[in-house]
């Protein structure tokens, strides 16, 4: 009968913890009232290609939200590849001013991938008087690959052979001179 | 060869390109085409660049030799006159019955004369960053078109400044900044050119105007003809340019300045 009873208060427990766990949540999704809606949401690019990645912010909330920020953030999902987001795009941080209830916004960044990898491009939004709790964006994923548009071994043939011509005219030039000051005329 | 009869541009070009044959002139050429060489390989290789797009790297090649030729341009011009004044010969020049505007016309044959021969030697650069694309034929012409107008403007500024300056190291650095004054504008940040005033001055500038035309046509890929406003300033330019070998012609003087 005991064994009974710990079983009931377990489960009741467990259930109260589950119970805490998805209301804390619900608490949280409850708590963020803009949605972001991003494109594109994947992109497989080459080194030096540029994107455009914009969000559609909307307020899904009762309540005017002041003085919105949206900073594009950039990450490297790779270890050992660094990303300075400043030279992925330019003027990072939009001030919006503020966004009423079931109001949208577009914003748009032009980003240039300047590293082979895999990378997370996400905006991530705040207000001015931090009254939003910070929030992030779903994330474009971006895969960068090598550009290799002209192959050094096709082109070293010919920045060789140029400059050796014009060397082979200036030494035979410049030899023919000397042999012509030499020989009295 | 007998130069008696002969107009003396003629006589002043053939006597510059008499010197350039031969071993100079390879040598001149020699050197552009190694500095073409390894801007080329820098532009391709490196990793810090390779993020250049082929039209990028078209442009930046453009860039180089229509700045390379300026700059020879330059010289040759910022040398004409007052280097003469610097080995005291400008005097017998002054004495013979040829036009001052004449003399300054062959001073322009001889810088064009080696626009020419880098041109040619360039080509082959050009070809190569530009294969695969359709670039090709625009990009040459561009090389063309774009050389000759910066050689004959740069060659231009060249001569005046010698014309009126008294020494010939005054000249090649008025000559110097004068060019890198209108070249300047071109290299600043997109942010600072989109300024109201930044993007006036770019426009009446006719270096910057040709540059803008370059980037529209290799790097936006628009059509050219979509673009022949920016070919005003340039011409305007080469107009005064012609008012400018007149003015040599009228007012060249033994010791130089403006007002003599």
């Amino acid at each position: 009968m005991k064994s009974q009873y710990r079983v009931i208060i377990l489960m009741v427990v467990h259930g109260l913890i589950i119970f805490g766990f998805m209301m804390s949540f619900g608490g949280v999704q409850a708590q963020q009232p803009i949605s972001v809606e991003v494109t594109p949401r994947s992109a497989s690019l080459l080194v030096g290609d540029k994107v455009e990645f914009s969000a559609v912010l909307h307020n899904d909330g009762t309540e005017i939200i002041p003085s919105l920020v949206a900073h594009l953030a950039i990450a490297s999902l790779v270890s050992d590849v660094y990303v300075d987001p400043e030279d992925w795009s330019s003027a990072r941080t939009l001030y919006l001013g503020s966004l009423a209830p079931d109001e949208s916004i577009e914003v748009s960044w032009n980003v240039r991938v300047l590293s082979e990898g895999e990378f997370a491009v996400f905006v991530t939004l705040i207000s001015e008087d931090t009254s939003l709790e910070t929030m992030a964006g779903s994330p474009l994923l971006i895969h960068s690959g090598p550009r290799d548009i002209l192959p050094l071994s096709q082109v070293l043939p010919l920045v060789v052979m140029i400059p050796s011509i014009l060397l082979a005219l200036f030494v035979i030039g410049f030899a023919y001179d000397i042999m012509k000051r030499r020989i009295p005329q | 060869m007998n130069e008696i009869g002969q107009p003396a541009w003629r006589v002043v070009w053939a006597t510059s390109m008499r010197q350039l044959s031969g071993w100079k002139g390879a040598l001149i050429l020699f050197a552009f085409s190694m500095l073409m060489s390894v801007n080329t390989v820098l532009l391709i290789s490196n990793p810090e660049l390779n993020v250049l797009t082929q039209q990028q790297i078209i442009d930046r090649t453009l860039h180089t030799v229509v700045l390379i030729n300026a700059l020879i341009a330059l010289l040759v011009g910022a040398n004409a006159f007052s280097s003469e004044r610097d080995h005291q010969s400008l005097e017998s020049l002054l004495l013979t019955p040829a036009p001052r505007g004449q003399i300054a016309a062959g001073k322009l044959l001889t810088a064009l004369s080696l626009w020419l021969g880098t041109s040619v030697v360039a080509i082959p650069y050009v070809v190569m960053v530009s294969a695969g694309t359709d670039l090709v034929s625009m990009s040459v012409t561009l090389l063309f078109v774009f050389g000759a107008f910066a050689t004959l403007f740069s060659c231009v500024v060249g001569l005046l400044v010698s014309a009126v300056s008294p020494t010939n190291a005054m000249s090649m650095a008025l000559g110097l900044l004068i060019i890198l004054m209108l070249v300047a504008p071109a290299e600043l940040p997109l942010g600072v050119r989109e300024t109201k005033l930044v993007s006036w001055i770019t426009s009446l500038d006719p270096v910057t105007a040709m540059i803008d035309f370059q980037r529209a046509v290799i790097l936006d890929g628009d059509q050219w003809t979509a673009h022949l406003d920016l070919f005003v300033s340039p011409i305007l330019t080469l107009i005064l340019c012609v008012g400018a070998i007149r003015y040599i012609d009228k007012s060249l003087t033994l010791q130089g300045g403006i007002w003599q």
